[in-house]
């Protein structure tokens, strides 16, 4: 990864409105000794742990920072991909303490193994293969098209579908007719028509680089050789599309979908305090260490510019309601503080369903052609049902423009999400982030 | 033995290899980029790469052994996908 692409990957969420519903900071009140701090979102959610999609990402947010990295693998077997992630938060003081419904702003080491198939992943010999040929027949065509346009009034009509052969032909009757008043044109006129000739029928590989090779002097004609930049066959549709649609067989299908099955284990930490007999021990610090385990099942269907991607699973998780416990030394009539954010009681992790769908619409068409910018837009919801009661859910629509030049590597939007949760009852939450980075992918 | 190295960039959803008619794996690296370096013997090679991704989108790909490379480039299609078509490769 270059030094540019490193930056572009690196996501900064800069700015975090909280708008309606209760607080879900953690603002420290030094005020206060060993009294419970207002606690954050408790419920931790594993879905979408991956939620950005392959390669390294570092996240600042209010709440912390999270890096994540994944890497995806092909393979030839009916199970054709692997993939392989992690992602870990902090939070500002370097500790584990925030926990939100959205999996990315929460703490912990997490990790996501999956395997899965791909309908991508196949071979398409038929497409390559008339691929092949209908570009070779579109480089002969913008040869001949060279020619014919140093004929002037003369130049023959050719027909928009019309094959190599064809186009040789008529072009090569026009040139005989007319030749070019210049002598050096005319030759070199008759030189491209005379290596085209015997391989119109049928251009194969080796007889376009050999006439590529003849003419590496001719600017004119050289720049369409694919030795020095191959255009894509759908790119040459643009030019001949009517011999594209001759031509080109056997294409994909705009519909595809990948499923896969994943463990996601998390490695969480958080301190506490014990309670015996209902009074909680707040001079002793316990630190709670535990890995949590959840299994997946990812299933993404790509149809043209939309993509749909839904992920279940379940579960562990875990309800961590911190609190600022303070030690407070007095000194005739002066006090100091010193505080730790902890959970009063040790965290018992439950068993939880999980869900996300994410809806994208991407290019999203509402500029026009001209544009320099390329807007999409996403639809994410994820609910988490524990099954001892409740349930904890986030809608999160995030708008993005990404420059046409790049739409994968750079885009900057607008994310509003909403927050319900009901277990425990911390109300509902509005934010709003504004954020830069990749391109972000559905749940994969 | 040369090491052939195929980089592909731009490709929101997949992308596949097929050279000299099999299946190569190739490595989602993210940010739409995928790619694969593998040995081959010296002589002449049919790939091809077939890409998925957003319409419109832009995406190219370079397939190098070192001396000798080249270089594609292209948008998708309304259908979300695109090809270089069967291009002949010359390992040295």
């Amino acid at each position: 990864m270059t030094t540019t692409q490193a930056f572009l990957r690196f996501g900064v969420l800069a700015l975090c409105l909280a708008a309606g519903g209760q607080a879900q900071g953690q603002a420290q009140q030094p005020g206060q000794t060993q009294t419970p701090d207002q606690g954050a979102d408790p419920t931790q959610n594993f879905v979408s742990p991956l939620g950005l999609g392959t390669g390294a990402t570092l996240a600042v947010t209010s709440k912390g920072t999270s890096v994540s990295a994944a890497v995806e693998r092909q393979m030839i077997s009916p199970l054709n991909f692997w993939q392989v992630g992690v992602s870990g938060t902090a939070d500002k003081n370097g500790q584990v303490q925030v926990y939100s419904s959205s999996d990315k702003d929460a703490p912990g080491f997490k990790a996501k193994i999956g395997i899965g198939h791909s309908s991508f992943i196949k071979l398409r010999p038929l497409y390559t293969a008339t691929g092949g040929d209908f570009l070779r027949q579109a480089w002969c065509r913008d040869w001949v098209s060279v020619v014919n346009k140093t004929l002037g009034p003369a130049a023959a009509s050719v027909p928009p579908n019309a094959n190599c052969a064809d186009a040789v032909k008529k072009v090569g009757a026009a040139l005989e007719k007319s030749p070019p008043k210049d002598g050096k044109t005319a030759t070199l006129d008759k030189q491209v028509i005379s290596a085209l000739g015997p391989i119109a029928s049928t251009v194969k590989m080796d007889e376009q680089a050999t006439a590529c090779d003849s003419l590496k002097d001719q600017a004119a004609f050289f720049q369409f050789c694919p030795a020095k930049l191959a255009k894509s066959v759908e790119e040459q549709r643009k030019n001949y599309p009517a011999l594209y649609s001759e031509t080109v067989l056997g294409q994909p299908s705009p519909f595809q979908w990948k499923a896969l099955g994943s463990w996601a284990p998390t490695l969480t930490s958080v301190d506490y305090r014990a309670v015996q007999a209902g009074v909680p021990d707040l001079a002793d610090k316990h630190q709670w260490t535990h890995l949590l385990n959840t299994v997946l099942g990812d299933v993404a269907l790509y149809y043209g510019r939309l993509s749909f991607g839904v992920e279940g699973g379940f579960g562990q998780t875990v309800q961590v309601k911190t609190q600022n416990v303070c030690n407070t030394t007095t000194s005739g009539t002066y006090t100091a503080q010193q505080c730790d954010m902890a959970m009063i009681g040790q965290p018992n992790p439950k068993n939880s369903w999980m869900g996300s769908t994410t809806l994208e619409l991407n290019p999203l068409p509402v500029l026009g052609k001209g544009s320099l910018l390329s807007p999409g837009i996403q639809a994410v919801y994820s609910y988490v049902a524990p099954t001892s009661g409740g349930h904890s859910s986030e809608l999160a629509v995030p708008f993005y423009l990404a420059p046409n030049v790049a739409p994968m590597k750079f885009v900057f939007g607008v994310q509003p999400t909403w927050d319900w949760n009901t277990d425990p009852k911390v109300g509902n939450k509005f934010s709003a982030v504004l954020f830069v980075g990749a391109r972000p992918e559905v749940t994969k | 033995m040369a090491q052939v190295t195929v980089t592909i960039g731009g490709v929101s959803h997949s992308a596949v290899l097929t050279w000299n008619g099999k299946l190569t794996p190739l490595t989602n690296t993210g940010g739409g980029g995928f790619t694969t370096a593998f040995q081959s013997p010296p002589g002449t090679f049919v790939y091809s790469i077939v890409v998925f991704g957003s319409p419109s989108d832009p995406w190219t790909a370079k397939v190098t052994d070192g001396t000798n490379t080249n270089n594609h480039a292209g948008h998708m299609s309304p259908g979300g996908f695109d090809t270089t078509g069967d291009t002949q490769f010359q390992v040295s």
